[in-house]
């Protein structure tokens, strides 16, 4: 469960974010939309740990984050998150195994064969030692797919996963974060301006110039 | 116009955003250049000062007649030009110490004032003119000394010549501008006086025609164009000054590296960018003339702050070539210590050429960026994969030629100079950089194994990190590498010399007590002692044996050649244990190694030598080492010296003392009865031992100086590099952070990857070190030295030495490593 109480976020003089108020179920599968530049990043960024707000709080199953503490925050991120970009961010030196594997190697829980079965999972056991730079788009979003799920984490926040793929592809990827969120009961936040895409998700959470609607 | 503005535009935030990268690349050129010119200056002015006696006062004289076979010429022949010609003027050169707390070395100058034909030297002159030439001891210094030593009109000072303190009085001052700082000038009348000369040191004098002086010329005369003698000097002191400029140079090899380094990081981190500029209109030459100015603003920068640092250097760097040079050759004192325009010039343009060469390779690949690619930064890695191979063989090839060409002048000895071992170091050093590259592949196949087992998660993606940036990893392995290789190749060079020395001071330094004049501070002088030094040991009963050495100025073939005449029969008994009473009548010299090597001579081979007596030929009894000149050295007994050169005079004393005789007690004694007059130093075995190697270390001391600085200078390279990677690796480390790994892990990650690269760079630069340090002994030691010295490698020193280096340069990576906190996570990744 994850609670927001009246967050803010200040950019300089810009107020991003104007006391953001929600709560989030174990399990639940949430889409955050908003029009581009209303915050949707930065929230998310707060969700996960690596921004902080300028006001306000952030409970996960009523322990409050410390944003101060980075070792705290750092172990949070390791351990209970994992993270989908719009642009993949795989490491690029890293062949698609390895890249999947860290997640393990920092909970220090390496383990071959649930690598080569989160990888069978997405698809994408016969490309294992392949580097990002020769895999599509789509099989590159699904290798991310495939770190964040890896460690078990209790929520997986997406941010545009769908972004720069086509529409099909774009849909076995939605196809692979439901499956997961019904068959590991992950929470999953998913950010999107897509109708059709948060369409997936059980609730919608609308921002608009800062605030929910 | 706009392209302009846009230029500075594009640069100024190109510095601003890489701010240390840019700082470091500034302290690394200013480092290299810095260190090259203060040592040139130091040689530079070295080597004027050296010569200052054979220009100074010589003006409007085209030659110059010198005694070779002893110290003056005679007055009857000074009478015999003066008929041919009256544009002469006669010269009698002193070397004296001041009795101070610095002990400057001054030249006293005995000169005929009115043949002086240096401009405004009368002007400069303060005192009363016929003061000069009246009173005994008076002397015309220059105005500056004065100055500095605070001495005026009528003052008095006193100066050692030889053992013997003398007082002069000040009646004159002359302008820096006309004669150099540490000449003390006299009448020739009054200097001939007061010093008991008969004779003159040379006569210089202004000929059209040499061919009536010529004819008059006895054998042992020399009659020398000023050039030719100006030549002949330098040429001694040539093997000293090439061997520092060569080591120095190779740190603003370094410099260019990091420069290098600095300049493709740019264009690496800015290839969007170029990609983009390149959408917008720029032109290939454009993008190409942009990464050229970056590199030329670097090395500007670099360069004036280099001639700043380089002035404080040279008081060090002159102040050491000045021990140096008065220690293997004669003394200087050198007060020319500010840069002048030539230096200045010269720095520019060092800096800014080597930072031109080195951004020309970058912004050549940043041209070659195309409108569309603006991409990944990986792709120029991939572009460089393929020049592995290739640059391998380069590499190799490189080596080759550079070990060949070391080896043919081993065998042949061109030239005078080891030219062709400097050349051949140099590519030997290219070689091995060229074959960085593949040979860190190969070593990271090796250590894969072992690495990912010890270092699981952090092993494998630092040995990823380095096999997807080859080229960057192998830039820091280079820097690693060559000052290892610096490092290893002087501790070799200087251990083997030490060990040597050592063995060569057990054979040969057999006597208890050795005398010198005090203000001989070189190995060997020319001044004898006064003779009541040897009266005085007459009247003492335990000495057992005494060495009378005696060294002159001679020529071999024309050329400057040590003559040192000693009791051979004495020498025979105590180092070889040899008793033969007639050794000394025999018509044999030794000579030294270097005499030996320079003249293709051995054991047995007659050679002839110029004498007051005429030529006389002398068998080659053995061939010797020595350490204490760069001169080829030749020792007669000194039965030969009363016999050919009617000389029983004596400039250093080397005492044996009877068995059970304390030579404490023994130099306590005769230095109660040594008049006050006479100023001498006396050593005992030990002290003098430890003054050889003082004198050793001294002769290095620049040499040491000059690696330290060639160390940080190979330090920053690797700092910077690793700075580089940390900045090109910016994206891959905040996706690291996105999932959870913490910033101690990165930088475990990093100092993993440091460390690969550092052990891969040690191993590689003992072995070039070892490479270098052969050459350096076997090849470029005896043809500019003729010192011929066996390789001793302490193992475990050096092992040692490494593990030291292999902690600084994993310490060092601390500095760039605690950087990435800093990194903005946000901003690095692309969402
Ligand atoms: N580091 C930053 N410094 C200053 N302003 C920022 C920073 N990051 C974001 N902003 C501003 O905050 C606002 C919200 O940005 P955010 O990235 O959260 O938008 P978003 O909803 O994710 O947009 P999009 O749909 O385009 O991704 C924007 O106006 C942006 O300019
Ligand atoms: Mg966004």
């Amino acid at each position: 469960m994850i609670e927001a109480i009246n967050i803010h976020k200040y950019y300089g003089n810009q107020h991003v974010l104007k006391g953001i108020n929600f709560r989030i179920n174990r399990s639940q599968f949430i889409a955050i939309m908003g029009r581009s530049g209303s915050g949707k990043t930065t929230l998310l960024n707060i969700l996960s740990g690596l921004d902080w707000p300028d006001e306000g709080s952030i409970y996960v199953n009523g322990n409050r984050l410390n944003f101060t503490n980075d070792t705290k925050m750092t172990e949070y991120r390791q351990k209970k998150v994992g993270f989908i970009f719009q642009f993949f961010n795989l490491l690029d030196n890293l062949t698609l195994f390895d890249n999947v594997a860290i997640p393990l190697y920092l909970n220090k829980k390496y383990d071959t064969k649930k690598v080569l079965d989160t990888l069978v999972r997405v698809g994408l056991i016969n490309h294992k030692d392949k580097l990002p730079a020769q895999l599509s788009g789509g099989e590159r979003q699904r290798g991310a797919i495939a770190r964040a799920l890896i460690h078990n984490p209790e929520m997986i926040f997406a941010d545009e996963p769908t972004g720069s793929l086509d529409s099909e592809t774009g849909e076995s990827i939605l196809k692979l974060l439901k499956s997961l969120h019904t068959e590991s009961k992950t929470t999953i936040v998913l950010v999107t301006h897509d109708n059709l895409v948060a369409k997936w998700a059980e609730n919608i959470i609308h921002i608009s110039d800062g605030v929910i609607e | 116009m706009h392209t302009i503005k846009a230029f500075f535009h594009i640069i100024c935030s190109d510095f601003k955003r890489e701010k240390t990268l840019t700082i470091l690349s500034i302290i690394g050129v200013a480092l290299g250049i810095a260190l090259y010119i203060s040592v040139s200056i130091a040689t530079d002015r070295g080597i004027k000062t050296f010569k200052s006696d054979v220009y100074s006062l010589s003006e409007g004289y085209n030659y110059e007649v010198v005694p070779t076979t002893d110290q003056f010429i005679s007055n009857n022949f000074y009478k015999k030009v003066s008929q041919i010609t009256n544009d002469l003027s006669p010269v009698i050169t002193i070397n004296s110490i001041m009795d101070n707390v610095v002990q400057d070395y001054l030249k006293i100058y005995g000169i005929d004032i009115f043949t002086v034909k240096v401009d405004r030297f009368f002007n400069q002159f303060e005192g009363a003119l016929q003061d000069f030439f009246t009173i005994p001891n008076a002397i015309i210094l220059n105005e500056n000394f004065a100055k500095t030593h605070k001495i005026k009109l009528n003052d008095t000072i006193n100066l050692i010549v030889s053992d013997r303190k003398y007082t002069f009085i000040v009646k004159g001052f002359y302008s820096t501008k006309v004669l150099p700082e540490n000449f003390v000038i006299m009448d020739i009348g009054n200097c001939q006086e007061l010093f008991n000369i008969y004779g003159l040191s040379r006569i210089d004098v202004y000929l059209k025609n040499t061919k009536r002086l010529s004819n008059i010329l006895p054998p042992n005369y020399l009659l020398l164009e000023k050039n030719d003698m100006l030549q002949r000097k330098e040429s001694i002191v040539q093997s000293f000054t090439y061997n520092l400029k060569f080591i120095s140079f190779i740190a603003v090899l370094v410099g260019f590296f990091i420069l290098y380094n600095a300049v493709f990081t740019s264009v690496i981190k800015s290839r969007p960018n170029i990609g983009i500029l390149r959408c917008i209109g720029f032109k290939r030459q454009h993008i190409l003339l942009l990464y050229i100015i970056k590199g030329a603003i670097i090395g500007l920068t670099g360069s004036i702050i280099g001639i700043i640092l380089a002035q404080f250097l040279s008081f060090f760097s002159i102040s050491m070539a000045e021990k140096t040079i008065s220690t293997i050759y004669t003394p200087i004192s050198i007060y020319d210590v500010f840069l002048n325009l030539k230096n200045i010039l010269q720095a520019l343009t060092i800096g800014i050429a080597t930072s031109i060469i080195a951004s020309i390779i970058s912004a050549y690949e940043a041209s070659k960026v195309s409108p569309i690619s603006a991409s990944l930064p990986s792709i120029a890695e991939t572009s460089f994969a393929n020049l592995y191979k290739i640059s391998f063989i380069c590499g190799i090839f490189l080596t080759f030629s550079g070990i060949l060409i070391s080896l043919f002048e081993y065998l042949k000895h061109p030239f005078n100079q080891p030219l062709l071992s400097y050349v051949g170091i140099f590519l030997i050093i290219f070689g091995f950089t060229f074959i960085t590259p593949i040979y860190l592949k190969i070593f990271l196949k090796i250590i894969k194994r072992p690495i990912k087992k010890a270092f699981s998660f952090i092993g494998n993606i630092s040995l990823n990190d380095i096999s997807g940036s080859i080229t960057r990893f192998s830039t820091a392995l280079v820097s690693v590498m060559i000052s290892s290789a610096l490092i290893i190749s002087f501790f070799v060079l200087i251990h083997s010399f030490e060990r040597n020395l050592t063995e060569w001071i057990d054979q040969n330094l057999k006597f208890d007590v050795f005398i010198k004049a005090s203000s001989c501070s070189s190995n060997f002088c020319f001044e004898p002692l006064s003779t009541s030094v040897n009266d005085i040991l007459k009247d003492f009963k335990e000495i057992e044996d005494v060495n009378q050495f005696r060294t002159l100025q001679g020529f071999y073939e024309g050329k400057p050649t040590l003559f040192g005449f000693a009791n051979e029969y004495v020498v025979k008994k105590y180092t070889k244990n040899i008793i033969d009473p007639d050794i000394g009548k025999k018509k044999e010299v030794a000579a030294s190694e270097y005499f030996a090597i320079k003249y293709n001579i051995k054991i047995g081979d007659i050679i002839k030598i110029a004498t007051p007596e005429g030529t006389v030929a002398f068998r080659v009894r053995e061939i010797f080492k020595t350490y204490s000149s760069t001169m080829g050295f030749l020792i007669f007994d000194r039965y030969w010296l009363e016999k050919l050169w009617h000389k029983d005079d004596t400039t250093q004393l080397n005492i044996y003392l009877k068995k059970g005789a304390s030579s404490s007690e023994f130099i306590k004694k005769l230095e109660s009865r040594l008049p006050s007059s006479v100023a001498i130093d006396i050593y005992d075995n030990n002290r003098l031992k430890v003054r050889v190697l003082e004198i050793f270390d001294r002769t290095f001391a620049i040499t040491y100086a000059i690696q330290i600085i060639a160390f940080i200078i190979s330090l920053i390279g690797m700092i910077n590099t690793i700075f580089t990677i940390i900045l090109e690796k910016s994206h891959n480390i905040s996706i690291l952070r996105y999932i959870g790994c913490s910033y101690n892990k990165i930088k475990s990650i990093f100092m993993c990857s440091a460390s690969i690269v550092g052990l891969a760079g040690i191993f590689l630069g003992f072995i070039l070190g070892g490479l270098i340090s052969f050459i350096m002994i076997k090849i470029i030691n005896i043809i500019s030295f003729g010192w011929l010295i066996d390789i001793f490698i302490p193992y475990s020193s050096i092992a040692g030495l490494l593990v030291l280096l292999y902690i600084t340069i994993i310490a060092s990576v601390f500095i760039p490593v605690s950087y990435i906190k800093k990194i903005n996570v946000k901003k690095s990744i692309n969402f």
